[in-house]
């Protein structure tokens, strides 16, 4: 990374050399293909296991490519919620943010740079669903909006955990915690989908599905594809995941203000 | 003779007074004779594709002197296939309406939106109840569906897919490295 502060002072700004720097890290050098080719593995026995199945009425089909485009969005989530959760605590651990911080560029943008570098796990991880959502919708017609409804609900998603992610980076003391409570951050978004359905039927229940990212997010995209709902009519459950990215990234840049070489140490 | 006529008639009056009574309503057809309901749809037969979305209307009449309050109307799918699983609530989210009351000699009219979600031949019909005053339910005549099927997906299709992929990204993964120790070495 300390080749980046060669690189600014020039007329780019200077998140957008440390976002360069990272994405060659990231693709070129770093785990973003390996992430990917597990990736590719997951969706490839998903979908194979859909297609497979002859005994698939219409309506089940539809819930296919409902389901892969869930765990598409879910995993894309969790590949940029690692990435996001390893920038800066990774840095710190590797003993290497001394030098990031002698950048000159101002801490809300070296922090921005890598949440650039962290979304673009979620940017890779949509293309290669894309051909799987293809796949399985085609025959049922559900591909234009299994894809637009995932790519508006998976960068809202996206959005949310890379700004969580960094905001607990740049606090955390090592990479280790950083990524526990990023990790527990995660399960417990996902607890909601579990309630018993007379819970969720309840006004408490149904506005924790409202505001809960995750389960709003993946309501949504169930109406849309499965039910053949309109964007319009679902609207109201993008509202929690739009707050929720919204709230997170400003967080991030918060505390991105505060960020200094060694956790504790605001002097 | 009069007294075997007289035992007979004796005899007949003693077996139709120990026959339960709720035998002989359930001898009874259960049509609208009794309350006077009946139910009938537009149409008795239509044939589509699996996945394409058709509608039928089903007309409730009561034609008894009495308004019936309560009735209530109940959309079924029957498989006329032993290896077919229909789960009703699949082809529609709305099947049981509320009807409120039919005025006498009124009539009320009900548009189902129904799904087919698999292929092969169906029968639909509509049951009508009352909430309170009977236990009589009156159905309609069939609505005889056949749904053509359509090849949606194919397992042996998807193979080059599922394997080119990952094998695709893993070819790139093991470039990616090549190229940086070649770079690494060159540096050195």
């Amino acid at each position: 990374m300390t080749a980046a502060s060669a690189e600014v002072g020039t007329r780019r700004p200077p998140w957008t050399v440390v976002a360069g720097r990272e994405l060659r890290d990231l693709w070129l050098g770093g785990r973003g293909l390996p992430l990917m080719v597990v990736y590719a593995l997951l969706l490839s026995v998903t979908s194979y296991l859909v297609a497979s199945n002859q005994a698939l009425n219409f309506l089940e089909q539809r819930e296919a490519v409902s389901l892969t485009l869930q765990v598409a969005v879910a995993v894309g989530g969790l590949l940029v919620l690692l990435g996001a959760a390893d920038a800066v605590s990774g840095e710190r651990e590797r003993a290497t943010l001394e030098s990031l911080l002698l950048v000159p560029a101002s801490r809300r943008q070296l922090v921005l740079g890598k949440a650039v570098a962290a979304m673009s796990l979620w940017i890779a991880a949509f293309v290669v669903a894309m051909p799987y959502l293809w796949y399985l919708g085609h025959g049922v017609g559900v591909v234009t909006s299994a894809v637009f409804s995932g790519l508006v609900v998976g960068t809202l998603l996206a959005l949310f955990l890379a700004g969580f992610g960094m905001f607990t980076s740049t606090l955390a003391g090592s990479n280790r915690l950083s990524l526990s409570v990023c990790l527990l951050g995660l399960l417990a978004l996902y607890a909601p989908t579990q309630m018993p359905s007379g819970v969720q039927n309840a006004w408490v229940g149904d506005l924790l599905l409202h505001v809960d990212p995750f389960t709003a997010g993946l309501h949504f995209l169930g109406a849309v594809i499965v039910n053949g709902h309109s964007f319009g009519a679902e609207a109201s459950w993008l509202i929690g995941p739009l707050v929720a990215a919204v709230v997170a990234v400003a967080a991030a840049l918060a505390a991105a203000g505060q960020l200094t070489l060694g956790s504790g140490d605001r002097s | 003779m009069r007294g075997w006529i007289a035992g007979l008639i004796f005899l007949l009056l003693v077996i139709a007074a120990a026959t339960p009574a709720a035998a002989t309503r359930d001898l009874a057809p259960a049509s609208s004779a009794a309350s006077g309901l009946s139910v009938t749809n537009d149409q008795n037969a239509l044939s589509t594709r699996i996945g394409e979305r058709f509608s039928f209307t089903s007309t409730v009449r009561n034609d008894s002197r009495m308004d019936r309050p309560g009735v209530v109307a109940h959309l079924d799918v029957v498989t006329l296939d032993p290896d077919v699983y229909v789960d009703p609530e699949d082809w529609s989210s709305q099947r049981t309406e509320f009807l409120g009351t039919v005025p006498a000699d009124g009539l009320t009219r009900i548009d189902w939106k129904v799904q087919a979600v698999n292929s092969g031949d169906f029968v639909l019909f509509v049951s009508l109840t009352t909430l309170e005053g009977t236990d009589r339910v009156t159905t309609s005549s069939a609505l005889r569906v056949t749904i053509a099927s359509q090849q949606t997906l194919n397992a042996g299709g998807i193979l080059p897919l599922v394997l080119g992929l990952p094998a695709g990204l893993l070819a790139l993964m093991l470039g990616a490295a090549v190229h940086r120790r070649r770079r690494l070495h060159q540096v050195r």
